[in-house]
């Protein structure tokens, strides 16, 4: 042990002035932006207003909002429209500042560094914040970007493999529907016309209507005044949609699981 | 100096891919442009940057970095930009399947009910299927739309095309959804829309989907 520097009055920090500068200055900026800064977007995200500028250092998933917002504007029959500027200068900035401005500030911030003295590198203000701004920009977009690539394709295939289901349950009970019609128009047509004459009974379903390529259907039970049809899908293990068709025409499904109790 | 004048040549280039493709709908395509042109500057100044008098450690570590951080950024990348079009396309079928079903029950109700009405009445006072359509639609002739609207933006039709004393038909038209066709001519002088119809007579109802 030294005794000499041990007794020596510790008077300045141990970091540099220009580190300590920049990082109090960082810390105070980045108080002020989560204190005043609403980030509560929630309601115009509700409402499906436009967001107007906001920082997005991965413009892939304000794109993905916008592509989702397109796909809601067909379902609502709205007519498409290019991205607005604010849109788009979301997206450019956001690609700028993650892939040109922080690379470009990271990378050449530590090859300038390399070339410099201790001494220089310690006074260099612009150097010093250079390789801040270029390292929090890079974690900012290297930290969610690993796990987000390790974890895309399972929760793509799984949320593939849910819509498809949910596509094959809406196709049937379509084609319900569709029997369901004809059903009704079965019981009023006299027997002369090949109806049911005011029954459900006698009736059955064509070979267009049995089979489709979501699944198959078949009349489980029938009455004067009921009739119930069963839809099995292509891939069920034990599930089923089970409709109940009244002589009102009112039509009520039941979606039955024999895997479960 | 250095510094600057890459990032000056970098977000001139990024900034003009981006904007090459004009007043695409679509977000990606100008975003996808401008990634590739970006991934090219990167490689470029990893080129520049990674090299002698930075240590051999230093160099392979920052290629590394760049290499991973890079292809990570690539597969969330690409992932989303292929989720989110996925999702916009399940939207559009949802969307279809749905106003085929409404089409289907606007269509089929005025019919079945008429018919309904019409074998109710016993034979000797019985109406023409004509006639009972007339009754049930007070003042409707060739040509009327007998849909009504829920909200403005309700952009459905159902057109009288035939009104006889043995037969009625209709023709509904979504004027928002796309049929399979995009060259269809329809009725009502749009193209590529949804379209089906209906005729009734005593027989029954047979339904054809015209697009």
């Amino acid at each position: 042990m030294n005794g000499k520097t041990d007794a020596t009055p510790h008077r300045g920090s141990e970091l540099s002035a220009p580190f300590r500068f920049w990082l109090y200055g960082l810390t105070i900026a980045t108080l002020l932006l989560v204190f005043l800064t609403d980030f509560d977007t929630s309601q115009a995200y509700r409402a499906n207003q436009d967001w107007g500028f906001h920082l997005a250092l991965m413009p892939w998933i304000e794109a993905t909002r916008i592509t989702l917002l397109n796909g809601l504007d067909v379902f609502s029959g709205v007519p498409l429209s290019p991205p607005t500027d604010a849109q788009r200068l979301t997206m450019l900035v956001g690609l700028l500042l993650s892939l040109v401005v922080g690379p470009t500030l990271l990378l050449l911030g530590i090859r300038v560094s390399r070339q410099k003295s201790e001494t220089a590198r310690a006074k260099s203000y612009g150097l010093m914040l250079s390789l801040m701004l270029g390292g929090i920009l890079a974690y900012a977009v290297a930290i969610p970007s690993i796990p987000v690539a390790l974890l895309q394709w399972r929760v793509s295939n799984s949320l593939r493999e849910a819509q498809e289901q949910g596509e094959q349950r809406d196709q049937m009970i379509g084609s319900v529907g569709r029997i369901a019609r004809k059903a009704r128009e079965f019981r009023l047509l006299p027997v002369s016309f090949g109806g049911g004459g005011g029954s459900f009974n006698g009736y059955t379903l064509s070979d267009a209507f049995a089979k489709n390529e979501f699944g198959t259907y078949r009349v489980e039970s029938s009455s004067d005044s009921l009739l119930v049809i069963r839809a099995i899908p292509v891939s069920s293990r034990g599930q089923s949609v089970v409709a109940t068709l009244e002589k009102s025409g009112a039509l009520r499904y039941r979606f039955e699981d024999t895997t479960r109790d | 100096m250095i510094i600057l004048v890459w990032l000056l040549a970098g977000i001139v280039a990024v900034g003009l891919a981006f904007f090459s493709p004009a007043n695409a709908v679509d977000p990606w395509g100008p975003l996808n442009t401008a990634g590739i042109v970006a991934g090219i500057y990167i490689v470029a100044l990893a080129a520049y940057s990674l090299r002698p008098p930075l240590s051999r450690r230093v160099r392979i570590g920052g290629w590394i970095a760049v290499f991973v951080v890079g292809g990570s950024v690539l597969l969330a990348w690409r992932g989303y930009d292929d989720q989110s079009h996925y999702q916009a396309v399940t939207l559009s079928k949802i969307k279809t399947v749905i106003s085929r079903g409404i089409i289907a029950n606007e269509l089929s109700e005025p019919l079945i009910k008429t018919l309904e009405q019409y074998y109710a009445r016993p034979a000797k006072n019985k109406k023409s299927i004509g006639t009972v359509f007339r009754d049930r639609y007070q003042g409707v002739t060739e040509g009327w739309d007998i849909h009504e609207k829920y909200a403005a933006s309700d952009k459905l039709s159902v057109i009288v095309t035939s009104l006889k004393d043995n037969e009625v038909v209709l023709v509904a038209e979504d004027g928002y959804v796309k049929g399979d066709n995009p060259e269809f001519n329809n009725r009502s002088g749009n193209k590529g829309m949804m379209q089906e119809r209906a005729r009734l007579t005593e027989r029954g109802i047979s339904y054809e989907r015209e697009n």
